[in-house]
């Protein structure tokens, strides 16, 4: 037992050198590094199988591929393997990629790089063609363009049936998927941004073939109805979808009969996922003129026709009239609104209700008229533009026939006449309540925070007033001061009556009139003298004007101005001396001179 | 002589040029007068009359985004959301109309109907002679009260320039001065109150609210809000409102949970 114990523990010291020198020298090689694909030759519309493979090192991560030409690659996964041979253990790790060519032609691919542990490695280039057919024979008959993309293949194009038209005005939009020789599948609805435009549900795709360029293609045909809600240049779209492109795997040729069978089968493929791009379209939209406008228009835009029906057509005053009201054409019904009901005084009228189906919506009014003199249902008047046309069109129903009994209240009567019910009184009315209808004008917009307390003009206003009162009041007071204050009157009269002194004196002077002038300048001074300082004018001489002035805080060389004017005066007046245009300028002025400062002194 | 001819030809070509630019120019100040309010307002009711509210709502919507608001406009738009079934709104946007046309009694009824309608009560005011005088203030706008005040404070001047010019009127003037002196004090604190309450009163919009006693979420909770209350703000945060009810009771609320009456710009 205990022999067997030491063999077997002998073996794993044995296996264990063995491991620990393979793996060392397994280490000590170098990496290989290399390139292979699964075939050379493909098909547009077939995948391939690229692998790189990393021999002697089994722990090298997947290499992110840089783009490469011609192709949409991805990575599947690595496959490990490890081998020993004449007692050498090999390990390697090779990384799968799957390619999907995009267009056909002579594509090298490589060569490719890696850095591990401080080494840089360098892989060996593959060449692989691209040809265009799918199925060899089936397409020989056309046109194999080289380096046809596999956008020429499979496109998307977005249609408008016009690209000017009117706000609100339907336009048809159509999403085209167009298909050469492909295998697509789960094909998604069209998506795209729509910015100030509304577009509605698309309908069921329709498939047909057309030629495009020189091909039949299939098409896929998305096609929906469309309307602007803003004027302007509006652009819409690039319109995607999304779809899977069935690529043809490579299968390794057998012998057997049925894989030809099973190559296309859904086995056979390998999905990729694809978002396909149209070219964006841009629509110039107009607003609705406004000219021609009809008062009831309410934003209807479209080609439509009015038709009316009512029943009954005889009604006792109170009972109800169902008014129906159909609008037909095509247009845009989301903008069709109830027609205006005129003239519908001596009726109740509750609001409509609205049905709608494809190119039709009905309004069922219920009408009740409270009186028996009334003869003719309400006029109506329902306005939309035709934009085919560019101008409004007003339809009008008027005068349609109703005639309206005299409610029957002897029936009524008789119904709470009768003995059952006689000791019953009446049941209470039962009312519904609900919030009162949205008012019909618009009444006056403001803007926003607009308060008339925040208006400075409003302030201004409102000073007017009390400015007023303070003049007012001030002049009233004046006007008593002047009446009783003599003194004050005289002070506030003395510059004025100088003035026109001063002005008759100047006068003089250009006519060269001596004696008049000096009675002048004599006259003003005394008038002046005496309303500025309260004294009495007539008798006035120098010495009263000294005698007066000297306690005034007068400048005694104006004093002696003042002194000398009255002599000057006097002198000119009493003798016969000849006085000169520049002698009576100079007394002219003293006599200024001695007014201003008398204006300056307080008194 | 050719070039002069040219020259000629290209300068009319020129001003033909800026002829059409400035007449297209013209043209597309046209356009944007296009949509007036009123236009759009109709096109509102248009929606309203069909039923759809959230269509309505968006035209509706359009004129307030324009800067301009109006009794009429808050008034439909306040229908709008009743018809909606979100009553928090609708009493939002009634008080809003109730800023222009306090006096409609549309208004009043359908205010009345939303109120009772979250209160499950019918909510009639009591009306007497006394109420109808102290409420005589909140049956005008700001802006009328602004008009009342400036209207009194002319007839006090206009009473003082009479004393002045006619002495034998002093007395019985005097007292028409302190009768509509004391009008005068009662309209302005009235108009005081209702401009300082302009930009800090909200309505409660979601079912119920919670207040809380910090604006953190895990805080304790302090009181509940029912949709539709009226409410003050008296603190904002990023996240959070600081309300006082009208018991006098202070929280935090949820920014969402309230709504300002007067829109901020």
């Amino acid at each position: 037992m205990i022999l067997n114990r030491n063999y077997f523990i002998n073996i794993i010291i044995v296996l264990g050198l063995l491991l620990f020198f393979s793996v060392r020298s397994s280490i000590a090689e170098e990496i290989n590094f290399e390139v292979s694909a699964d075939r050379n030759v493909i098909m547009i519309g077939q995948g391939l199988n690229m692998q790189i493979k990393f021999s002697n090192s089994k722990n090298v991560p997947a290499l992110r591929l840089p783009d490469i030409e011609g192709f949409r690659s991805r990575y599947i996964g690595p496959s490990t393997s490890m081998s020993i041979v004449n007692g050498r253990i090999a390990s390697s790790v090779t990384h799968i990629y799957s390619l999907v060519p995009l267009k056909t032609g002579k594509f090298n691919i490589g060569p490719f790089g890696f850095d591990h542990k401080g080494n840089t490695y360098k892989s060996n280039t593959l060449m692989i063609e691209v040809k265009d057919s799918l199925n060899g024979g089936e397409n020989a008959g056309r046109d194999k363009g080289s380096g046809q993309a596999i956008n020429d293949r499979i496109s998307v194009v977005m249609e408008a049936d016009r690209s000017k038209a009117y706000l609100n005005e339907m336009i048809p939009l159509t999403i085209k998927l167009y298909i050469d020789g492909l295998s697509v599948r789960d094909i998604e609805y069209p998506v795209f941004e729509h910015d100030g435009i509304s577009v509605d549900q698309f309908k069921e795709p329709r498939q047909y073939q057309e030629r495009k360029g020189g091909r039949v293609h299939d098409v896929i045909e998305f096609s929906t109805i469309m309307f602007a809600t803003r004027s302007g240049n509006l652009s819409i779209g690039p319109a995607r979808i999304k779809s899977s492109l069935m690529i043809q795997k490579q299968r390794r040729r057998s012998q057997s009969a049925f894989n030809g069978f099973f190559d296309r089968d859904i086995f056979g493929y390998e999905k990729h996922s694809i978002e396909l791009l149209s070219e964006p379209l841009s629509l110039n939209i107009l607003p609705l003129p406004r000219d021609g406008r009809p008062d009831d228009f309410r934003g209807a835009v479209g080609k439509f026709r009015m038709s009316v029906e009512s029943s009954p057509s005889e009604v006792s005053a109170g009972d109800p009239v169902t008014l129906k009201l159909s609008i037909t054409g095509e247009g845009n019904f989301d903008t069709v609104t109830s027609p205006v009901l005129k003239r519908e005084e001596g009726f109740k009228i509750y609001e409509p209700q609205v049905t709608k189906s494809a190119n039709k919506k009905v309004f069922e009014h219920v009408l009740i008229p409270r009186a028996e003199t009334i003869t003719r249902l309400p006029d109506l008047y329902f306005s939309f533009f035709d934009p085919e046309e560019g101008k409004y069109t007003e339809l009008i129903k008027k005068d349609l026939p109703l005639k309206v009994l005299k409610p029957q209240k002897d029936e009524e009567l008789m119904v709470f006449d009768a003995p059952q019910s006689a000791k019953k009184r009446p049941a209470r009315e039962t009312l519904g309540r609900d919030i009162i209808y949205i008012k019909g004008s618009p009444g006056k917009f403001r803007t926003a925070g607009a308060y008339l307390y925040k208006n400075p003009i409003f302030y201004i206003i409102n000073v007017i007033p009390l400015l007023l009162l303070i003049s007012l009041w001030i002049l009233k007071k004046e006007k008593a001061r002047l009446s009783s204050d003599v003194g004050y009157a005289r002070r506030l009269l003395a510059p004025k009556k100088a003035k026109r002194g001063m002005d008759k004196a100047a006068k003089h002077l250009g006519r060269n009139e001596p004696d008049e002038f000096y009675d002048a300048v004599s006259k003003t001074l005394r008038e002046y003298l005496g309303n500025r300082f309260h004294l009495s004018s007539g008798g006035m001489t120098v010495d009263i004007v000294d005698t007066a002035l000297r306690n005034k805080d007068i400048d005694q060389e104006m004093l002696q101005d003042i002194k000398t004017l009255f002599n000057e005066c006097d002198i000119a007046r009493y003798s016969s001396k000849e006085h000169g245009t520049a002698e009576m300028e100079a007394t002219l002025t003293r006599l200024r001179e001695v007014i201003n400062y008398c204006e300056q002194i307080k008194q | 002589m050719r070039n002069l001819t040219m020259l000629l030809f290209k300068q009319i070509i020129a001003v033909i040029v800026l002829v059409i630019s400035a007449s297209s120019v013209y043209a597309s100040t046209e356009i944007e007068r296009e949509e007036s309010p009123e236009y759009i307002f109709y096109q509102g009711n248009g929606h309203y009359k069909d039923g759809l509210y959230d269509e309505a709502l968006v035209e509706y919507a359009k004129i307030i985004e324009d800067g301009l608001e109006g009794g009429n406009l808050y008034f439909n738009m306040g229908n709008a959301y009743f018809k909606k079934g979100e009553l928090g709104k609708a009493i939002l946007y009634y008080e809003k109309a109730r800023r222009f046309i306090p006096n409609d009694s549309d208004l009043r009824s359908n205010y009345k109907y939303a109120v009772s309608s979250l209160k499950n009560t019918v909510d009639d005011a009591e009306s007497s002679f006394i109420h109808d005088i102290l409420s005589m203030p909140e049956t005008l706008t700001i802006d009328g009260l602004t008009l009342l005040l400036s209207a009194l404070y002319i007839c006090i001047v206009i009473l003082f320039i009479a004393i002045i010019y006619f002495r034998n009127i002093k007395r019985p003037a005097l007292i028409s001065i302190a009768i509509l002196s004391a009008l005068w004090v009662l309209t302005a604190s009235s108009a005081y109150n209702r401009a300082s309450a302009i930009d800090i009163e909200a309505i409660i919009i979601l079912k119920e609210a919670e207040a809380r006693f910090e604006p953190i979420e895990s805080a304790t909770l302090h009181f509940g809000l029912t949709e539709g209350m009226k409410v003050q703000i008296l603190e904002s945060k990023p996240k959070w409102l600081k309300v006082k009810r009208n018991d006098g009771k202070s929280g935090w609320i949820n920014k969402n949970s309230a709504e300002k009456i007067q829109a901020e710009k």
